[in-house]
């Protein structure tokens, strides 16, 4: 309950990042420099107007932790969402056809899942990122969508086993060999009987997607491979902190919490969903 | 057995030559744009970019360009075997370096796996024995926040604190075990520890989960039925059905991980594979990246392949799945 409350003010947080900036009156790239930076060009600490502190910049670290919130929820969210659609769809074909078609997903899900995948984003990033036209004629550029892309492409034979394996058991079930006995289409039996069984594990396998993805997106930037530094996001300030951590620890300390809580929350919240919905399982 | 080795080692080998395949279309094949221009480095000379077509073969056709990339892996090249090429950027051959910083890379590795297992194992066990006491719980908790925590903040922290604040460890670096053995170890402890938390709250997770399966086998109510000790029936009978099935997952996470330690190699500057590859990332030196992307996913292939067999050696069920 308190993740779930956690994660619906931070939805909120940054969706209202633009009002809260005004509010405050800094705008997430604003430089401070005379007022934030010391003589000697270091950032200064949190105070009443700047809530966190500077950054190495002199920008208001505050609204920038806020305004990664959009970041991180996006591509936590919308990676999943994509790696949803593929695993799922995938999932049914494979587990309702079989034959060839079963057996040529499965290996490909096989040979994904056997890649260090760490690796191989960085490889695609870069790959991508050494020219500025990106990958595939110019629809995958470095930044943002690269990072989803990358994201998605890893994390649906995940989602595709349990779809396909739950629908394989399914297929045999008595209540499924009911329909059909009573004359049921192929087609509705799909969509009225499988699908309505399958949303309990996809919806727990993608709440515990969310902060997985969440983190690599997290990873990426913090490599330098992710979200480029003009839009704020929690990896690309704790990349920053990790050259200032012995001059300003706030730095290092407000995104990293907000980070740690946000994909603790969506772990707490996927457990809890999957105790909620598979009572087998609470054991 | 002889017929599930040989069918593992030929979809073993077909996975070897889809990861050739992948890799060559995403560094080949994927970006727009002359292909040279990227494998050679930032701003090369026309001499460099002639040199880069001659050796990569990039005036032939794309399935002969595989084809020779191929050639060049099994064969080996003018810089030794595997054919890896040569950095552009540093004008350095990549296969000799490879072996020296893939040394770095393991000693991180398999230390923070025998950490890990020594935290992960018993904490596991305990949990088990006793489920929802308040140490079972308590671990529970302690486990998901360890998951959760990013590797990289996680890291950052030990720096702050007991290299910045408290000065009881050296920062960042590497002493060769042969220079010094004590400074050796005070450098890879942090390391270390990052490393290993978060797997042994997943390891512990895990053979808890095995072990409270296994302790409500009708063998177990039988050990403890003919007199033996709580301690004995645990460590002989519960706790070496449990651990079996982390032998495979040890083998495949200790492989992933030698590609995977990208993070913790940048922050705590080892100068071991992953740290490699971020620079050849970030420098555009693209024969880097590749050769060792290419190297560790066979790499794991080859450890998910001796997993499978010691797997099957010890639990014979599998090998007629």
């Amino acid at each position: 309950m308190v993740a779930l409350g956690f994660l619906l003010g931070l939805t909120v947080l940054a969706i209202g990042a633009p009002l809260v900036a005004d509010l405050i009156g800094h705008g997430p790239n604003d430089l401070y420099r005379t007022t934030m930076l010391d003589q000697y060009g270091l950032p200064k600490g949190p105070s009443l107007s700047f809530l966190f502190g500077a950054d190495g910049a002199g920008r208001d670290l505050f609204v920038r932790v806020i305004y990664g919130a959009r970041v991180s929820l996006l591509v936590g969210v919308v990676a999943t969402a994509i790696a949803v659609l593929i695993g799922v769809t995938l999932g049914l074909v494979a587990g309702l056809r079989g034959g060839i078609l079963d057996t040529v997903l499965s290996r490909i899900s096989d040979v994904v899942l056997a890649m260090p995948l760490l690796l191989f984003a960085i490889g695609i990033s870069s790959a991508c990122s050494t020219t500025p036209q990106g990958c595939v004629k110019g629809t995958l550029t470095p930044g943002l969508n690269l990072v989803i892309v990358v994201i998605a492409i890893f994390s649906w034979p995940a989602m595709f086993r349990i779809v396909r394996a739950t629908t394989m058991s399914l297929r045999q079930s008595a209540f499924v060999e009911a329909s059909r006995a009573i004359g049921m289409s192929e087609r509705n039996i799909m969509f009225r009987e499988i699908l309505p069984n399958l949303l309990s594990p996809v919806v727990v396998y993608s709440a515990l997607l969310i902060p997985q993805s969440i983190l690599f997106e997290a990873y990426l930037t913090f490599l330098g491979l992710g979200i480029p530094d003009s839009t704020p996001s929690w990896g690309g300030m704790l990349d920053q902190a990790s050259q200032l951590f012995t001059v300003a620890w706030w730095l290092m300390v407000f995104p990293g919490v907000f980070l740690l809580a946000t994909v603790l929350a969506f772990n707490l919240v996927g457990d809890g969903l999957r105790d909620a919905l598979d009572p087998r399982s609470a054991q | 057995m002889s017929r599930y080795i040989l069918r593992r080692l030929l979809w073993t080998i077909a996975v070897v030559l889809l990861v050739t395949l992948v890799t060559f279309v995403i560094f080949y094949v994927l970006p727009s744009g002359d292909p040279a221009l990227r494998f050679a480095g930032k701003q090369p000379t026309p001499q460099v970019l002639a040199q880069v077509r001659r050796d990569l073969g990039l005036n032939h056709n794309v399935v002969i360009q595989y084809l020779l990339y191929l050639k060049r892996l099994v064969l080996g090249d003018s810089h030794g075997w595997p054919g890896l090429g040569f950095s552009y950027s540093t004008g350095a051959a990549i296969t000799p370096q490879l072996w020296q910083r893939a040394q770095i890379t393991l000693q991180l590795v398999l230390g923070g796996a025998v950490l890990w297992m020594l935290i992960g194992i018993p904490i596991g066990v305990i949990s088990a024995m006793k489920p929802r006491s308040l140490f079972d719980r308590a671990s529970l908790v302690t486990g998901l926040v360890f998951i959760s925590t990013p590797v990289f903040w996680l890291g950052l922290m030990l720096l702050w604190l007991f290299w910045s604040t408290l000065g009881w460890l050296p920062g960042t670096g590497f002493v060769a075990f042969t220079n010094n053995p004590v400074q050796w170890a005070q450098h890879m402890i942090m390391p270390w520890f990052t490393l290993a938390l978060l797997f042994a709250a997943i390891y512990a997770r895990i053979i808890r989960a095995n072990m409270l399966d296994t302790l409500g086998e009708d063998y177990i109510r039988t050990a403890r039925a003919k007199g033996l000790r709580e301690r004995r029936v645990i460590t002989h009978h519960a706790l070496r059905a449990s651990i079996v099935p982390v032998i495979t997952l040890l083998a495949i996470d200790i492989g992933t991980l030698i590609g995977g330690t990208v993070i913790i190699e940048s922050i705590f500057n080892l100068q071991g594979l992953g740290n490699w590859v971020l620079e050849g990332a970030l420098n555009q030196d693209l024969p880097v990246t590749l050769a060792v992307t290419l190297i560790v996913t066979i790499a794991v292939s080859m450890l998910s392949l001796l997993a499978d067999i010691a797997y099957a050696y010890l639990d014979p069920r599998v090998r007629f799945k």
